[in-house]
């Protein structure tokens, strides 16, 4: 008959036939006929393979065989059996290339044996006293060349009246190979530590990295991250209805090397319920019992299509499965156990299956724990009747996910809001995906199953005094490890500014001196100071932290979000992630030496209202020229260092006018004193009306620089192509506010007429040309309009205009501010509608204003002789 | 476990208005890469097997046939290139003279990597920074398919589990020393 193992049919094909299934090892010849070496995982009883054997030349009475136990380097023998005889012999005895000649019993003086571990002197097994059989060198002067194997010398001394009627029969209790104990560095490549133990990815990744019997892969190509999540898995599993206690999975296994790889590799995954895949490269490892949730949903909006479900048909669906295993309670013969395991779950699965019996017999060769047995058993039945399969075509976002994930698919129509696994995915050429998946349930699984199973059920009857020495029991596993630590990551922000510092702390439930392998993702290194994106931190009692320092980069980036992923350096175990929101708060900072306040009196400006930070309607703003600020930031005010002690700063806004006005613009280069006079030749603030009806950029404007009486001039003309405050600044030109229409008209101040239409000339202090005087008896520098000439080239009436001067004091560093209008009618004067004064800090002695005049485009009227710009 | 992928990245799975475009690096036995996008246009990306940008060239003449299967099955990964030439005359694909027998020679030692790419569908602009290798993988078969005016070469990809179906062991006849004959051990004629 041939049976299918436990896995339903979207798992696998694969499918032994009940004569590969062999219960005492590999079923050896013990002539010299062509046979594989065996592999042996964890503990079993094995029939070596008979190498050779010869007689002493000089006693024909003496016989050495030569037995191969298992492909080495293996732990140890427990016991010796010729002929189904033990020969009292133990472990502590059967040392490596230790000769032991049996002392008492029936072979007491006509049998030595030695035990060869088959390490290799290689620093993955054992450096030290890796030579070959001592006794053979001795008797038979001849070093044999074996490597990497286990192997057992036997000699046979032959007496007349003697035990030995024919060959000897050999067996022995073999505790298997040296595999992987723990992930001692992640790399790549990647190390470990090797210990003699029955961890079920342990033996896969033997079967995986071995160049002899194995694929021979890489280590480099192997994921620790979900290898050492298996591992983890398989360690710490301790269930309570084991007893005694022991792991909940353990292979203890003689692999068939006659067999291929891959119907073994299959073999030890289907037991297990382990995934292996291959993605990209690298071999990634998934235990379906334990799958990693990924959260995602997958709904309308990434399914395409339609979706097919399948429920378990009748080829599928079981009521009862019986597991065939090893027993060692009777001399590692088979043995069996069915579930369910009582009459009444029995006959309520077979009453809702129409009495139809639905049976599964599954041989395992791997299996030798009773519990585990039947474990196997309940959760092929479980799984057989409830196990639902989805089939559905996903968006590209679907590669976010990996087969041995679990996903939630949530559709209205038909209404599935369901925990499923995926099971395959196949990757289609404009990258949407196949998905297959399985209804995920732990219930499924024995990780869950509360009940134990009496060991008397269904077990055979020992017959006492024909099957031999009863065996020792299973060695006891690895020491139960101590319960699993848990950790919490936390931080000390959960957002935070740029420049600012925040700490990401992990805190475990138990104190150690463990290192953190850490990753951070989702920023730059240039993000936090240029700090790595990857290290170590090392517990200090329960705690273990990292600080890290956001550097304000005055980038326009957009808020970031910090991803911290910490593992356990030795284990590769993930503790969890934590993700901290770093805003981008340094956008388009201010020189970091200077500043401009403004004086305590509230502005007057045409229809003035004070500067008020609570004006709900403001029509002018105060600002930096952003366009995605509507006032300047706190955070551009520099409070510490050179500017330490300023403490009245910009406010917000203030109200002018509620017409249809454009902006004004004062601009103020400044010398910066704590840097050797550096001028500090940007932008500083604007005074300007959120006007959006229209979107105008400037035509062009020229722009006079003066310190004292010496001026120079600087001019631009608007190229469709190449807007001007592109050329003059990259950062004035980001900042320009496209709210604004502007029309900026420059003066030169030593009265050359400008383009614009309008004419500013010098005046002496405390005076005006034509009308009003705008100077203060202080003024050094003064310039007002020659309102009539600029009346005369169209500048309109009844239109405010803004003019500004040095006050060049040491002690008041003020610059006033004054707007204007030009009279209506035939009058040729001016009228001050406005003052204000911007006081600079006192930690500049001296500074260079350039007086900007600027109006709106409705300020003049059209055809009325106006050249260039318009 | 989710895959490792960038917040960027996770961010243009998301997005619809994101097409994708193959970037097919051929290594040929020789030492002689080939860039090959199936995309429009041509592009220059550094991805993470190249050292530094290299520019991928848009041709008709490929097509880019892959079902890339992870699954439980053992039996995942095949892939297939198939490059076409139009021309019997002309033996040369995307600018690349001589490419067949560049790659028919030990094709075993062929490498393959695919990378997707991104590119915007509403402004053709194409991210080439947050790439997505999804196959790294050698050659294992190489085939040429003729017809009066088209050649139709196949480059085929296996899965790496196709290895694991060899049987790997050693047997007891395969160590040293063996020996033959009849055996008298004491009155028992051991064979």
């Amino acid at each position: 008959m041939s049976v299918k193992p436990f896995f339903n049919d979207y798992l696998t094909d694969l499918s032994l036939s009940e004569d590969k299934a062999k219960f005492v090892g590999i079923e050896v010849n013990p002539s010299e006929s062509q046979t594989s070496i065996p592999v042996v995982y964890g503990f079993r009883r094995v029939e070596p393979v008979r190498l050779f054997a010869t007689v002493l030349p000089t006693n024909t009475n003496q016989l050495i065989c030569i037995y191969a136990l298992s492909e080495g380097y293996c732990r140890g023998i427990d016991k010796i059996y010729i002929d189904g005889n033990d020969i009292g012999v133990n472990s502590s005895q059967l040392q490596h290339r230790t000769i032991v000649d049996v002392g008492s019993g029936i072979y007491s003086g006509i049998l030595s044996v030695e035990f060869i571990d088959g390490r290799d002197g290689t620093s993955a097994t054992n450096t030290a006293n890796a030579g070959p059989s001592t006794m053979v060198s001795r008797d038979l002067s001849v070093n044999l060349p074996y490597t990497n194997l286990s192997y057992l010398v036997c000699k046979f001394t032959y007496s007349d009246n003697g035990p030995y009627k024919q060959l000897p029969k050999v067996s022995a209790d073999l505790f298997g190979r040296y595999i992987m104990n723990d992930i001692t560095s992640s790399g790549p490549p990647p190390t470990f530590s090797y210990s003699w133990n029955a961890n079920p990815v342990s033996v896969l990744l033997d079967m995986l990295t071995n160049t002899v019997y194995g694929a021979g892969i890489s280590p480099s190509k192997i994921d620790t991250t979900s290898l050492g999540y298996l591992r983890n898995f398989f360690i710490t599993n301790y269930p309570t209805r084991y007893q005694p206690q022991a792991p909940l999975f353990q292979t203890n296994w003689i692999m068939d090397t006659s067999e291929t790889l891959l119907n073994n590799i299959k073999l030890l995954l289907e037991t297990y319920q382990m995934v292996l895949t291959y993605i990209n490269g690298k071999y990634f490892f998934n235990l379906e019992q334990y799958p990693i949730g990924t959260g995602l949903i997958f709904n309308s909006d990434t399914i395409i299509g339609g979706i097919t479900v399948q429920y378990p048909n009748q080829s599928n669906k079981l009521n009862r499965c019986t597991v065939e295993y090893i027993d060692p309670a009777i001399n590692f013969q088979t043995n069996s156990i069915t579930w369910p395991d009582n009459a009444a779950t029995y006959a309520a699965y077979l009453s809702n299956d129409a009495d139809i019996p639905l049976e599964r017999r599954i041989t395992s060769n791997m299996i030798t724990r009773r519990t585990e047995a039947g474990d196997l058993a309940q959760m092929t039945v479980r799984r057989s009747r409830d196990q639902l399969y989805y089939t559905f075509r996903a968006t590209k976002e679907a590669y976010r996910v990996r087969v041995g994930d679990t996903i939630q698919i949530q559709l209205d129509y038909p209404a599935i809001n369901q925990e499923v696994i995926v099971t395959k995915m196949t990757m289609l050429n404009d990258f949407t995906f196949e998905m297959e998946c399985a209804y995920y349930s732990s219930g499924f699984y024995s990780l869950s199953f509360g009940s134990n199973y009496p060991t008397s059920q269904y077990l055979r009857p020992l017959v006492p005094g024909t099957i031999g020495v009863q065996p020792p029991p299973i060695p006891a596993p690895q020491p139960t490890p101590p319960a699993a630590p848990t950790f919490v990551i936390t931080s000390s922000n959960e957002q935070v500014n740029e420049g600012q510092t925040f700490t990401i702390t992990i805190t475990s439930s138990t104190s150690s001196s463990q290192v953190v392998d850490y990753q951070i993702s989702g920023v730059s290194s240039s993000d936090i100071n240029n700090a790595a994106l990857a290290g170590s931190i090392t517990f200090s009692g329960t705690t273990c932290s990292l600080t890290v320092v956001t550097t304000s980069d005055a980038t326009t980036e957009g808020n970031e979000t910090f991803l911290f992923t910490a593992r356990l350096n030795a284990t590769g175990q993930l503790i969890g992630t934590k993700t901290v929101t770093i805003i981008d708060s340094s956008i388009n900072p201010p020189p970091a030496n200077y500043w401009i306040t403004i004086a305590s009196t509230p502005v007057q400006l045409y229809q003035p209202a004070a500067i008020n930070t609570g004006n709900l309607n403001p029509d002018w703003y105060l600002g930096p020229l952003n366009s995605t600020k509507t006032a300047i930031d706190t955070a551009f005010i520099n409070t510490s260092g050179n500017c330490a002690g300023a403490a009245t700063y910009v406010t917000t806004r203030f109200n002018v006018d509620g017409g249809a006005w454009a902006s004004l613009e004062l601009r103020i280069d400044l010398i910066d004193r704590s840097t050797s006079g550096r001028t500090v030749n940007k932008e500083i603030f604007m005074v300007y009306k959120d006007v959006t009806t229209t979107s105008t950029i400037p035509y062009g404007y020229q722009r006079q620089k003066f310190n004292g009486s010496v001026a120079s001039t600087e001019s631009y003309t608007y190229d469709p192509n190449s807007p001007p405050y592109a050329s003059l600044d990259k950062r004035q030109s980001r900042q320009r506010s496209p709210l604004t229409t502007v029309k900026e008209i420059m003066t030169s101040i030593d009265g050359t007429r400008m383009s614009g239409g309008m004419k500013l000339q010098q005046i002496a202090p405390g005076e005006y040309t034509t009308a009003t005087n705008v100077g203060g008896a202080s003024t050094t520098l003064c310039w007002g309009i020659d309102a009539g000439w600029s009346k005369s080239q169209g500048l309109r009436a009844n239109i405010p205009y803004f003019m500004g001067w040095l006050v060049p004091s040491a002690t008041s560093r003020l610059i006033n501010v004054k707007f204007f209008q030009l009279n209506s009618g035939s009058s040729t004067s001016l009228t001050q509608i406005g003052n204000r004064t911007f006081s600079m800090s006192a930690q500049f002695s001296t500074f260079i204003p350039t007086v900007y005049l600027a109006t709106s485009r409705n300020a003049y009227s059209q055809g009325t002789g106006l050249t260039a710009p318009f | 476990m989710a895959r490792s992928l960038s917040a960027a990245q996770i961010a243009l799975l998301a997005n619809s208005k994101y097409i994708v475009e193959d970037l097919i690096e051929v290594y040929a036995s020789d030492g002689t890469v080939y860039y090959w996008t199936t995309g429009q246009f041509e592009v220059s990306v550094d991805t993470s097997t190249t050292s530094t940008a290299q520019t991928f060239t848009p041709s008709n003449n490929i097509s880019f046939v892959a079902d890339i299967i992870e699954s439980y099955e053992l039996n995942n990964g095949n892939i297939s290139i198939q490059l076409t030439i139009l021309d019997n005359s002309s033996p040369s694909i995307a600018g690349s003279p001589g490419v067949i027998s560049k790659l028919a020679t030990n094709f075993l030692k062929t490498r393959i990597v695919v990378n997707k790419m991104f590119r915007d569908s509403t402004t053709f602009v194409a991210d080439s920074t947050n790439l997505i290798q999804v196959y790294d993988g050698n050659v294992s078969e190489f085939n040429i398919e003729t017809d009066e005016s088209v050649q139709t070469v196949t480059l085929q990809c296996q899965s790496v589990f196709n290895s694991f179906e060899k049987i790997r062991s050693r047997m007891n006849t395969d160590l040293q020393p063996q020996y033959g004959g009849t055996i008298y051990w004491g009155s028992i004629n051991v064979s």
